[in-house]
C-alpha cells in the first residue's frame, strides 16, 4: 500500500467524493497535514489502483447496507435519565410524580373474605381467653340490648345528656353547721308553751310506758321467730353498713335492687 | 351474685304439670272448697279454680306473649324507708326461653349515671327475675296444701285482658297475702300486690301493655352465664367437698331441686339446694372449704340480714362456706343451717 493509497483511504469514499463536488478548488485537507497530496478524485485513483478500487466498492457496499437498516427508537426512560443526571436536585419531584401517576391495582377477589376470617378468629380467641371457654361451644358475646338503647338515647340528644351529665356529678351541699343548733333553740323555746298534763294522766302514762318496756322483749321475739338452738354466733346487721359487699349485693338482687338504685 | 342464682332452662314445669293434673283428677269437680280457721277465709266465698292454677304453673314458660309491666317496692327497713320504681319489658318465646329489659327508673330520682347503672344490672339480673322473683307457681301440690288461694268471683281487666282475681294467703305463720289478677285464657299473672297482713302495700306489679304470639326476631332471649348442672350422684364427687343438705326444711318447704354451680372467680363448685312452699323460695348453698372462711365473716358465725321480706345468712361453719336465702322466717332458716352440719 503506497501512500496514495493511504491517503486514498483517509476518507470514506462518498465523503471525498461529495467534498470534490462541493469545491473544487478548495484547499488541500488539513487533516492530512501539510504536503499531502491534494484529494484526488475516487474514480481516478481508484482506475490505477485495484486494490483500492475493490476497498472502495467494498466500503460503498457496507455503507448502503448499514442505511438501509430500519432506525432504532430512543428508550423512553433514556430523557429522564439524562434530566435526572443533569439535574440531581428534582429527584423527588419527579419521584412523587412518577407515583401520582401510577395505576390502582384491583384487589384480588378473595382477599376479603380472608382478612374477614382472620379478624373473626383473632377476636374468637379473645373472647375464648375471656370467657375461659370453647367459642366454638358459645356465641359470640353482644352488648346487652338495654346498653344499646341508653346509648342510643343519648346520641339521640346529646345536649341534654351532657346537661344530665353535669348535673349529676354535682355535689350536694350539706346543711350549714349553724342550722341544727338554731332548729334545737327554736324547738326548746316552743316546749314550755304545750299545755301541762294532769298529773293523774302522768302517771298513767308512765305506767303504761314502763309496761310496754316489760312486754318489748316478748313482742320483739315474736316479731323475729323467738331465740333459736343453734350451734353457732348469729350476728345481725342492722344498718347498711354493717352487711358485707356480699351480702349486701345478694340483698340487692333478691329485692330487686332497691339498695342499689340511688339509695345510700 | 345475681347471676349466680341465673337458672338452667330445666322443663321442670312439665312435670309438675302432670302433678297437678292428677290432683285435678283426683276431685269431684272442676273447682273445690278450702276450708280454715283463717277469719280471712271464713269471711270469704272459698272458691278455688284449680282448672287456673295449673295454667299458672305451667304460663311463664309456655306461652308467648310480650308485654310491659310497671313493679313498685315500698319496703320500711330498718335502716329507713326504700322504695323503687321501675317499668320493664318481658318476652317469652313460650319455649323456655326469656328475656327482661329494664326501661326506665321511675323513683327515686338519680343521676342519669346512677339510672343506667340500675337497667344494666337489672338485665343482668333477669334470669334471677324471671325465674325466681316473679311471683309464679312452682309446685301445685305445695301450692295448693301451703296456701288458701280464694277467688272472690270478682272479674277485672288488666292490660286489656279478662282476669279473675284471687286472693293468696298462707295457711299457717302469714305474715303477707297476694290479691293476684290471672289471665283467664293464658294463666299469666298481669297484676300482683303483695301486702302485709294490715294492707301495707310491699310489692306491686301490674302489666300496662300485653300481647300474645309477638314476634321476638328481634329480641335477645335470656343466655345464662352461670354454669349450672343437676347435682346427681356422678356429679357429687367432682365437687371438692361432701355436700350438706340440710334436714330441717322450713315449714311446708320440699326440695325442688338440687344442682352445683360454678364459681368462676374462685374456680370452685357450690352445691346448690333449692325449696319451695309451691309459691316462694328458699335457697341453701354449700361452698365447701375452698378459700378458707368467707371473706368479712368469721368461723362459725352467721351474718343475718334483710330486706323487706328477703332474708340472708351467710357466714362459715367448720371452715364450710354457707349461705341461705329466702322469704321464710330467719329462726326455720337458722335451724335449717344448723341441721346441715350439725347433729
Amino acid at each position: 500500500m503506497t501512500i496514495s493509497c493511504q491517503s486514498f483511504r483517509a476518507e470514506p469514499p462518498e465523503r471525498r467524493d461529495a467534498a470534490r463536488d462541493a469545491a473544487p478548488d478548495a484547499a488541500p485537507d488539513p487533516a492530512i497535514g501539510p504536503g499531502a497530496p491534494a484529494l484526488e478524485p475516487t474514480s481516478e485513483h481508484a482506475r490505477v489502483c485495484d486494490e483500492c478500487a475493490t476497498w472502495a466498492r467494498r466500503w460503498k457496499e457496507r455503507a448502503a447496507s448499514l442505511a438501509s437498516l430500519q432506525r432504532q427508537s430512543v428508550p423512553a426512560d433514556l430523557e429522564g435519565r439524562v434530566a435526572a443526571t443533569l439535574q440531581a436536585g428534582h429527584r423527588q419531584a419527579r419521584a412523587v410524580t412518577a407515583v401520582q401517576g401510577l395505576a390502582r391495582l384491583p384487589l384480588p377477589l378473595d382477599l376479603e373474605g380472608a382478612v374477614r376470617s382472620a379478624a373473626e378468629q383473632s377476636v374468637g380467641d379473645a373472647e375464648g381467653r375471656l370467657l375461659g371457654r370453647d367459642r366454638r361451644a358459645a356465641p359470640p358475646l353482644r352488648a346487652p340490648s338495654v346498653l344499646e338503647r341508653l346509648v342510643r338515647e343519648e346520641l339521640s340528644d346529646l345536649p341534654r345528656a351532657r346537661a344530665r351529665r353535669f348535673l349529676g356529678s354535682l355535689v350536694r351541699l350539706g346543711a350549714p353547721s349553724a342550722l341544727e343548733p338554731r332548729v334545737a333553740h327554736d324547738l326548746t323555746r316552743v316546749a314550755p308553751a304545750r299545755a301541762r298534763v294532769p298529773r293523774g294522766l302522768a302517771w298513767g302514762a308512765l305506767a303504761a310506758g314502763l309496761l310496754a318496756v316489760a312486754l318489748l322483749p316478748s313482742v320483739l321475739r315474736e316479731g323475729t321467730g323467738g331465740e333459736v338452738d343453734v350451734h353457732f354466733r348469729v350476728v345481725r346487721a342492722d344498718t347498711l353498713e354493717d352487711l358485707d359487699p356480699v351480702s349486701r349485693a345478694l340483698i340487692d338482687a333478691v329485692s330487686g335492687g332497691i339498695l342499689s338504685a340511688g339509695n345510700p | 351474685m345475681s347471676s349466680a342464682m341465673a337458672p338452667r332452662r330445666t322443663p321442670r314445669a312439665l312435670a309438675a304439670g302432670l302433678l297437678l293434673i292428677a290432683l285435678a283428677c283426683d276431685r269431684a269437680d272442676s273447682s273445690f272448697s278450702v276450708s280454715s280457721s283463717n277469719d280471712t277465709s271464713e269471711r270469704l266465698a272459698v272458691q278455688v279454680a284449680s282448672p287456673l292454677v295449673a295454667k299458672m304453673l305451667s304460663a311463664p314458660d309456655h306461652v308467648r306473649f310480650r308485654g310491659t309491666r310497671r313493679h313498685e317496692v315500698r319496703w320500711n327497713l330498718p335502716f329507713g324507708q326504700r322504695q323503687l320504681v321501675y317499668r320493664e319489658n318481658v318476652f317469652s318465646d313460650g319455649a323456655g326461653g326469656f328475656a327482661i329489659d329494664p326501661v326506665a327508673l321511675l323513683e327515686p330520682t338519680v343521676s342519669w349515671l346512677e339510672r343506667d347503672v340500675f337497667l344494666l344490672m337489672q338485665k343482668a339480673r333477669e334470669g334471677f327475675l324471671y325465674r325466681y322473683r316473679d311471683f309464679r307457681v312452682h309446685d301445685a301440690g305445695l301450692f295448693l296444701a301451703n296456701y288458701v288461694i280464694v277467688d272472690p268471683g270478682t272479674a277485672v281487666s288488666v292490660a286489656g285482658r279478662n282476669c279473675a282475681e284471687l286472693w293468696i294467703e298462707r295457711r299457717d305463720g302469714a305474715s303477707r297475702r297476694f290479691r293476684v289478677a290471672v289471665d283467664l285464657e293464658t294463666g299469666i299473672a298481669l297484676s300482683v300486690r303483695e301486702e302485709s297482713l294490715q294492707g301495707i302495700l310491699l310489692t306491686s306489679m301490674e302489666y300496662e301493655r300485653f300481647s300474645l304470639a309477638p314476634d321476638l326476631s328481634q329480641v335477645e332471649l335470656h343466655d345464662p352465664q352461670v354454669q349450672e348442672e343437676p347435682l346427681d350422684e356422678s356429679a357429687s364427687p367432682t365437687l371438692g367437698f361432701a355436700p350438706a343438705e340440710p334436714r330441717l326444711l322450713p315449714s311446708g318447704y320440699r326440695r325442688l331441686e338440687a344442682t352445683r354451680v360454678y364459681d368462676a372467680e374462685e374456680r370452685g363448685w357450690w352445691a346448690k339446694y333449692t325449696y319451695s312452699d309451691g309459691l316462694e323460695l328458699v335457697f341453701f348453698l354449700h361452698g365447701g372449704e375452698r378459700g378458707g372462711e368467707t371473706a368479712g365473716v368469721d368461723a362459725d358465725v352467721i351474718q343475718a340480714s334483710s330486706v323487706g321480706p328477703w332474708r340472708v345468712l351467710r357466714g362459715s361453719l367448720r371452715g364450710q362456706r354457707v349461705l341461705a336465702m329466702g322469704k321464710a322466717p330467719e329462726p326455720e332458716l337458722l335451724r335449717m343451717i344448723d341441721s346441715a352440719f350439725f347433729r
